[in-house]
């Protein structure tokens, strides 16, 4: 299943999955219409990115054996895809604008945290002030400086 | 017969008229009539003494009487007075003992009063008591109630004005004394201190 592993692993936003999952649905309906390799390499290279084009390629190019076999390859997309669709969303609010590396280091730092595969849903609260707010399976963790501050003055 | 008796009895009568006429009194009517004229002369001098000696006497009965009469008017006078005194006495002392009685009475009376005055007044100072306990309570409880929506409100109140200072103030100051790079630490620091429970689902 490393396979597997390899393109989820490759996800860290909500988005990259949406995405992941159109690109599926595209290969799973670009296998049956090819008959070799190179066939489906210009195949995925029509559909898809060429970066993406590559990865899907070389995804199913480990499988050379049933390359052509479309039940087994739409056995193998579609396991992707129910993982993908399994994986646990970790909403992070904050309070400005972080660099893809940034949020990248941070899917990273969350992923080991949790010890299990996670993505990502940004939203932007410029009131936040600072820190951030998380929010994991209904779970909220507020280390935003608005509630710290707000700790220390009396509520109305 | 019978005329010879009725003239012989017309001849009696005119003979005794023709004596009596002829002869006057006779000696024996002349003794007859000095034996009742001195008769009389005594009966009239017996008669007198008797009337003197009646009258002597009523004088003296009359003295008497005037002297019983006063007599009797000072007995009945001094026992009207014995009597007047005893019976002020008596009445006195009755007046006295009813005036006691009365008093006794009264007292009595004043006290049962006054015990259930007392026992009113105790029941009313009870209640009295009890309301005013009553009373002060509730106003204790409503002051106290009073005070503490007071208090609550004037915290409300200076935490809004505080909440409004901030949230005008706050963002800028922020904003304006942290830099980006000091807002990304703060997110990493932030980050650094997540533990993993705090994350886990608590369901």
């Amino acid at each position: 299943m490393d396979e597997v592993n390899e393109l989820l692993n490759s996800l860290i936003f909500v988005g990259d999955r949406e995405l992941l999952i159109g690109e599926i649905e595209i290969v799973k309906r670009a296998i049956f219409s090819v008959d070799s390799s190179q066939a489906l390499k210009m195949s995925l290279s029509k559909n898809l990115s060429e970066s993406r084009a590559r990865v899907f390629f070389e995804h199913l190019n480990k499988n050379k054996k049933n390359i052509y076999d479309g039940h087994i390859i739409e056995e193998i997309l579609e396991s992707v895809r129910k993982k993908a669709s399994e994986l646990e969303v970790v909403t992070v609010y904050l309070p400005i604008d972080l660099s893809k590396t940034e949020l990248s280091e941070m899917h990273k730092k969350l992923t080991q945290l949790l010890d299990k595969q996670i993505l990502l849903k940004i939203e932007k609260q410029p009131g936040l002030l600072g820190g951030l707010k998380l929010e994991h399976n209904g779970v909220y963790l507020d280390l935003s400086l608005v509630s710290t501050i707000n700790k220390m003055v009396p509520q109305a | 017969m019978f005329l010879a008796i009725f003239v012989l009895g017309l001849i009696t009568v005119y003979s005794y008229f023709v004596v009596k006429r002829e002869f006057g009194l006779s000696q024996y009517e002349k003794r007859s009539k000095k034996k009742i004229d001195a008769h009389l002369e005594n009966v009239i001098n017996s008669s007198e003494l008797v009337l003197n000696d009646s009258v002597r006497r009523m004088k003296q009965l009359l003295s008497q009487t005037n002297h019983f009469n006063i007599a009797i008017e000072s007995q009945a006078r001094t026992a009207f007075t014995e009597f007047k005194g005893r019976y002020e006495a008596s009445l006195g002392s009755e007046l006295e003992a009813v005036e006691k009685q009365y008093e006794e009475e009264f007292y009595a009376q004043m006290k049962k009063l006054k015990a259930l005055l007392d026992t009113r007044l105790k029941g009313q100072m009870s209640r009295s008591d009890k309301l005013v306990e009553e009373f002060t309570k509730s106003e204790f409880e409503r002051v106290k109630k009073e005070i503490e929506e007071y208090e609550k409100h004037q915290e409300e109140k200076s935490a809004q004005k505080l909440q409004m200072i901030f949230s005008k103030v706050l963002e800028d100051v922020v904003k304006k004394s942290l830099s980006i790079e000091d807002q990304k630490k703060l997110i990493w620091s932030s980050l650094e201190t997540i533990k993993k429970e705090s994350l886990s689902d608590k369901k």
